[in-house]
């Protein structure tokens, strides 16, 4: 187990296993944990590559277009996610509005940017800024909660539908989009397998 | 001892037990401190003809749960009071069990560690509702306002998660040699 090519360590608990090949539609997983370890790569870049405009696309739509209005007898209000944390801002909540931003408008966007510009620079052929991306993606990929944001305005609405009219907007589904597309790239894929694919693309040693 | 980096990524991976315990620890003391605040000050006030009332966590869940909406009442009361309480029950004992360096169970810590870095940013959901209702509802008659909880809630949920990503899981292992 000399070759560190050979020996993958479960990014659950730690422990290290060889590497050996697998058949296409096979898996491998830790003996001690079960986490799923690796499975067989095929050409990602393609696949991240559309995910990822459309995924920007939608999250550019979510912020630029109504998320809901609401009605109550004669009032009504229409709200998109940059408005609703300038009111934060408005009130005195500073912190809490930069933490919003961050969260909800900054991550987001910088996690769809940055893997649209890592499957370019895949398709490419550009080892060093596929990797420094790759790395940014590591690093953030943790803190864009759209999808948390997206439970969260069903519970609101829920919690509204009692005394005011609901409409959805064009917002609120581009962000259903963004959020399933999230899920795919950080789950169905994985940033690990960003890595794997990235190393088996430069045949790193 | 000299550092170590990652042939991939070339990030630092040096184990460094007595950092990653005291950054973890200093991190969940403070989102406890916080805890305090965001539950007993209102996280929401609703101001009707001039009249503001306020409304802590518990009072909204107990006033959901009145209302008849028990699913909503009951994501808020896991998300929002009882997952945060146990993120602190999980945390400590995690870094208890590593400075007191017990070897036993070593695959179900890290399994626990996992499931409260999955379940941790969950907690949220309640600032995030708490923006929707205030960024929606500013008519004259009627205006919903954030609560000063709201910001002592955010914090101890970002707290919290820097806590936990800040003990460095391998470290119940390499405690043991």
């Amino acid at each position: 187990m000399d070759d560190p090519r050979e020996v993958i360590i479960c990014h659950i608990c730690q422990t290290p296993h060889r590497k050996v090949p697998l058949a296409p539609g096979e898996e491998a997983r830790c003996s001690l944990c079960k986490a799923r370890l690796y499975k067989p790569l095929g050409a990602i870049e393609r696949e991240i590559l559309i995910v990822a405009t459309g995924a920007s696309l939608l999250l550019l739509l979510t912020f630029l277009t109504p998320l809901v209005e609401i009605s109550i007898g004669t009032m009504g209000a229409i709200l998109t996610i940059p408005e609703a944390i300038w009111r934060i801002l408005q009130h005195g909540y500073i912190l809490v509005a930069i933490t919003l931003f961050l969260l909800l408008i900054v991550y987001p966007l910088l996690l769809f940017f940055a893997t649209l510009l890592f499957g370019l620079a895949m398709e490419l052929g550009s080892k060093e800024t596929s990797r420094g991306i790759l790395l940014l993606l590591t690093l953030i990929h943790r803190w864009s909660f759209i999808d948390i944001f997206f439970i969260a305005i069903i519970v609101a609405m829920i919690k509204m539908f009692q005394y005011a009219t609901i409409h959805l907007g064009i917002a609120f589904w581009a962000l259903l989009g963004a959020v399933v597309a999230q899920l795919y790239l950080l789950y169905g894929i994985g940033i690990q397998r960003f890595w794997e694919r990235w190393e088996e693309r430069f045949e790193v040693d | 001892m000299g550092h170590r980096f990652c042939r991939r990524c070339g990030l630092d991976i040096t184990i460094d037990p007595k950092g990653s315990l005291l950054r973890s620890g200093a991190f969940l003391i403070a989102a406890i401190l916080f805890y305090l605040p965001a539950n007993l000050y209102p996280v929401l006030q609703s101001s009707r003809f001039g009249l503001v009332q306020g409304s802590t966590i518990l009072q909204g869940v107990v006033e959901l749960w009145h209302e008849g909406d028990y699913p909503v009442a009951i994501v808020i009361f896991l998300a929002s009071i009882l997952v945060p309480v146990l993120k602190f029950l999980v945390l400590g004992y995690l870094l208890l069990s590593i400075a007191s360096r017990r070897c036993k169970e070593i695959p179900q810590r890290v399994r626990l560690y996992y499931l409260i870095e999955v379940t941790g940013p969950w907690s949220l959901i309640d600032v995030f509702v708490v923006v929707l209702l205030v960024g929606l509802i500013h008519f004259q008659s009627m205006t919903i306002l954030p609560g000063v909880g709201v910001s002592s809630f955010g914090l101890m949920v970002l707290l919290t998660m820097l806590a936990a990503q800040s003990l460095d899981v391998r470290i119940l292992g390499v405690m043991c040699g």
